[in-house]
């Protein structure tokens, strides 16, 4: 397998695994605090792997929580995007004309608007919360797929064999769904993946910003944020949560990448 | 007249250029008709108005078809629907394309059954396997993809798809061509069995006056557009009355010929 696509997944499987089974992993109660002066601010140690924080809270008990937060808001927040995107791309690139016209400016819309701050205005208005937060990011995430989507229905949809299941007399939904989605899915995996990554790292800032992941609950931004005070002279709050983001979001972004090479070839090949 | 489908001056332009000038034919039942032309003579789009699947480009400028008296293009979308496959199935040139890649054989002759049929999965894969026997393909071919088979395996296993609903016409789109010669040669003896057995009239689309030769009752020449010559096959072989027809008969190669230079 592709060295780039067995890292991602290696790192991906360790952290979704420490996340679901995070009461196992961590070695400390993430919401304890011990406010005592030698707890506080500990630089990492083996009681302590990450240090702790200035409520003396375990860094690294913290941040396998958190990783549920940035792991699942990841997932499903593409999940929705992956749904709208293909249904509206599906309904665009298959029936063309005005469905297609009405959808694409749609789409166009969506492109105008700056997303980060469209995100952090609907988040305002409905108050931060991980549920909020995972289907505002799927709900304004959907419109590249989309275009994505709609150009390989465009192509496919002139391919013999949807012809020839037309000329069968089959229905418009099973040549939808059986023929032409089947067919389109390469792309859609590798941008999926990738999007992944983006919407990590849109949570992320989110929470450092306050309008993410309320705290106590931590999430690797939150936790980001509260060491930002003490960068000078504890740098562990800063840096491990930082390290889990970057991590995480390049193992996706190399997973997508090496995904994209492996079906490349296919995809010209297809093209023949 | 007993004719099961019938074209009546059919007139179709892309881009304000005719390009089917004033087509009729019609198709007798039992029969074999070959339109013979060469590329790009109309004789695909021929095929493709019949079951109203002419490309948005194509407007229609005027004529009928009748399918069993019925106008085709009188016909809403459902009417076409069950029409398609069921009744009028089509084969097209290109066994490569012609099959979607991601879904095993079985399941695309099966389609065309279940889109057609109230059957259950079940009989709906009897059907299947016993289909698969008359194109002359072992049983297990169901469970395979596209890509597992020949040029010639996919062919047939297309022509499943076309006779799974028990069609009564069947419109064959230069279904050897993208064969090479052997397999051409069963190919045709199949299609010639199972015509026979089933009784089915079939339009034969191809630009080659020997499958002609071998397939056909009837032939009709199509040159740009329009129908030059028309009649029966060993008439029309016999005594081409159209220089463009003589010209693809003398394009059948003969044992004994000396090579020469194609006639241009």
């Amino acid at each position: 397998m592709n060295k780039r696509i067995l890292f991602g997944l290696i790192v991906i499987t360790v952290m979704t695994a420490s996340a679901v089974f995070a009461p196992f992993v961590a070695t400390h109660d993430p919401l304890e605090m011990d406010l005592s002066p030698e707890e506080r601010l500990q630089a990492p140690s083996a009681e302590h792997f990450f240090g702790t924080d200035n409520l003396g809270r375990d860094v690294f008990s913290r941040m396998v929580y958190g990783a549920r937060v940035s792991l699942s808001v990841g997932f499903i927040a593409v999940f929705i995007s992956l749904v709208i995107g293909i249904i509206l791309g599906g309904l665009s690139g298959y029936y063309g004309r005005w469905v297609d016209g009405v959808i694409m400016r749609l789409v166009e819309v969506m492109y105008c608007f700056p997303t980060f701050f469209l995100i952090m205005i609907v988040i305002t208005f409905l108050g931060p919360s991980i549920v909020n937060v995972m289907i505002v990011i799927g709900l304004t995430s959907w419109a590249g797929l989309c275009r994505l989507v709609r150009a390989e229905f465009l192509t496919l949809r002139e391919r013999d064999f949807v012809y020839s299941a037309r000329v069968q007399g089959v229905s418009n939904k099973r040549i939808i769904f059986r023929h032409i989605l089947p067919n389109a899915m390469a792309p859609i995996y590798v941008s999926a993946t990738l999007s992944v990554g983006g919407a990590i790292l849109i949570e992320s800032a989110l929470s450092f910003l306050g309008l993410g992941v309320q705290i106590p609950t931590p999430s690797w931004g939150n936790i980001l944020t509260a060491g930002r005070i003490y960068i000078n002279y504890a740098w562990w709050l800063t840096l491990f949560p930082g390290l889990a983001i970057l991590v995480t979001v390049l193992s996706f972004n190399l997973i997508g990448e090496g995904l994209r090479e492996k079906m490349d070839p296919k995809l010209k090949e297809r093209m023949n | 007249m007993n004719s099961v489908l019938e074209i009546q001056d059919l007139t179709v332009s892309i881009a304000s250029r005719k390009v089917i000038d004033k087509v009729s034919l019609s198709l007798e039942h039992g029969k074999v008709v070959s339109l013979v032309g060469e590329s790009g003579s109309g004789k695909t789009l021929t095929a493709l108005a019949v079951l109203d699947l002419l490309p948005r480009s194509a407007v229609r400028e005027e004529g009928r078809v009748l399918y069993r008296g019925r106008d085709i293009f009188g016909l809403t979308g459902r009417e076409i629907r069950r029409v398609r496959g069921n009744d009028i199935a089509i084969v097209f040139q290109e066994p490569f394309t012609a099959l979607n890649p991601v879904m095993r054989a079985g399941t695309q002759i099966g389609e065309a059954i279940a889109a057609h049929t109230g059957l259950s999965g079940k009989d709906i894969a009897g059907k299947t396997s016993e289909l698969l026997g008359m194109v002359e393909l072992p049983r297990d071919v169901a469970l395979r993809y596209p890509h597992e088979l020949s040029g010639g395996m996919r062919q047939r296993v297309v022509l499943a798809m076309a006779l799974s609903c028990d069609p009564e016409i069947l419109i064959l789109d230069e279904p050897t061509t993208a064969l090479d010669v052997s397999v051409q040669k069963q190919m045709l003896d199949l299609i010639r069995s199972i015509q026979s057995r089933r009784d089915l009239s079939i339009l034969f689309i191809t630009h080659d006056f020997s499958i002609v030769n071998t397939i056909a009752d009837e032939v009709c020449v199509m040159k740009q557009g329009k129908i030059v010559e028309k009649g029966q096959k060993d008439n029309v072989l016999k005594d081409p009355q159209h220089p463009y027809t003589k010209k693809l008969i003398e394009c059948i190669p003969r044992l004994g010929d000396k090579r020469e230079r194609l006639p241009a």
